[in-house]
């Protein structure tokens, strides 16, 4: 390179961002070229000048601030509740008698006496006899007098939905599950069965 | 915040357009822009303005500004040079703004407040005055200077900054050297040759 060299092509030459046909010509020319040498001297000093002072920035800025982390014991009470949450609700709905009739399916079918029935031929007064409807047992479920909930974290709980859920063995919870779909509480119930 | 992104770079604020639905860039690409120049972006205007929160709030309203105006930026290079151009602006118009507060609360003494010095009381002390005196005279300079100087010392290639700055890739050495060149001019102009 016979040509002195830019200022640019000095600085960019520090930085690593020469192009690299280029790199081996401009040390040539500075180890010839003492008023490049100088040149290049100066920039250097003022390059690692300035850059100390753009560093020197960095001090004392504190950090992001990490999201803080729930700690891994309420995650582990979160996933076994909601494990035991979703077995009583499985549990719940396997559970249903397999063999009784849709109630919409009973109620599309005619009863069979009002199918067959024929208007009378004479104008006989018939008298229907009115037979007493059976009507089903009828259970009453009474629960216990109080049954306070119990918090599955320390955390206050703002808004929350009630889910309840069942055992065909008459076990019940309610469990609180909050807005991110978590159970923030449970309590039992204890239901007593009870033929009317 | 609004203000501050308000008063600059009205041209880049009409640059913007949204992306036709053929051209394939969604919300992935701008997660990915995201994570990848968020902290960086961050990091460099804390550097800047001294306050970590109110960097946060200058570069999420750059990407907010983005994600509403979505790309491609007509004739304006990548996002991301878009990105780090707008945000170095504001960071500068921030840093500005911020001149007469900063310069009461040095007198008041909170700014020792503000960062918990490590080491010695005196140590913290120089520390943060060399920081006041270098963000002093980042303000003062051309905002293409500051903004050569700032970007280089975030890390960005020569490309890239190129790309930021809307300039030749050719021209970023003497033009870097120049901002140099224009800063320790003024920084002994105002301070002397301490430090």
């Amino acid at each position: 390179m016979k040509q002195c060299l830019r200022e640019g092509e000095l600085r960019a030459w520090l930085d690593g961002e020469l192009p690299a046909e280029q790199v081996s010509a401009a040390e040539r020319h500075v180890a010839e070229c003492a008023e490049c040498a100088a040149r290049h001297r100066q920039v250097a000093d003022r390059a690692a000048l300035v850059s100390g002072w753009m560093e020197s920035l960095s001090a004392g800025i504190p950090g992001p601030v990490a999201m803080p982390r729930r700690p891994a014991r309420r995650a582990a009470v979160w996933v076994a509740v909601s494990a035991i949450a979703a077995g009583l609700i499985l549990a719940a709905v396997l559970s249903r008698p397999q063999g009784r009739t849709p109630v919409k399916a009973a109620l599309a079918q005619p009863p069979a006496s009002v199918a067959v029935q024929e208007p009378p031929a004479a104008t006989a007064v018939v008298s229907v006899p009115v037979l007493p409807v059976r009507r089903a047992p009828a259970r009453r479920a009474r629960t216990a007098p109080v049954q306070y909930y119990m918090a599955l974290d320390e955390e206050p709980i703002d808004t929350g939905l009630v889910m309840r859920v069942a055992l065909p063995s008459g076990l019940q919870a309610d469990v609180i599950v909050d807005g991110d779909g978590r159970a923030r509480a449970i309590r039992p119930i204890s239901v007593v069965k009870e033929e009317q | 915040m609004d203000i501050v992104i308000k008063g600059v770079q009205p041209a880049e604020e009409f640059a913007l357009d949204r992306p036709h639905p053929d051209q394939g860039r969604g919300a992935s690409w701008f997660e990915a822009l995201f994570q990848e120049h968020y902290p960086r972006i961050t990091s460099m205007l804390a550097r800047l303005t001294g306050d970590r929160g109110q960097s946060e709030e200058i570069a999420a309203d750059v990407f907010c500004k983005l994600s509403r105006h979505w790309t491609p930026l007509r004739g304006k290079g990548e996002p991301a040079a878009w990105v780090y151009r707008v945000a170095t602006n504001a960071g500068l118009d921030a840093l500005r703004s911020n001149t007469r507060r900063r310069r009461r609360e040095q007198e008041a003494g909170s700014e020792a407040l503000r960062v918990a010095p490590t080491g010695g009381a005196l140590e913290g002390m120089l520390r943060q005055e060399r920081c006041a005196r270098v963000r002093t005279v980042l303000g003062g300079l051309k905002p293409r200077d500051a903004q050569m100087l700032l970007l280089r010392s975030n890390g960005l290639s020569y490309r890239e900054v190129a790309e930021s700055l809307g300039i030749p890739p050719g021209s970023v050495g003497t033009m870097l050297a120049r901002a140099e060149a224009e800063f320790e001019r003024k920084f002994r102009a105002r301070y002397g040759d301490s430090l």
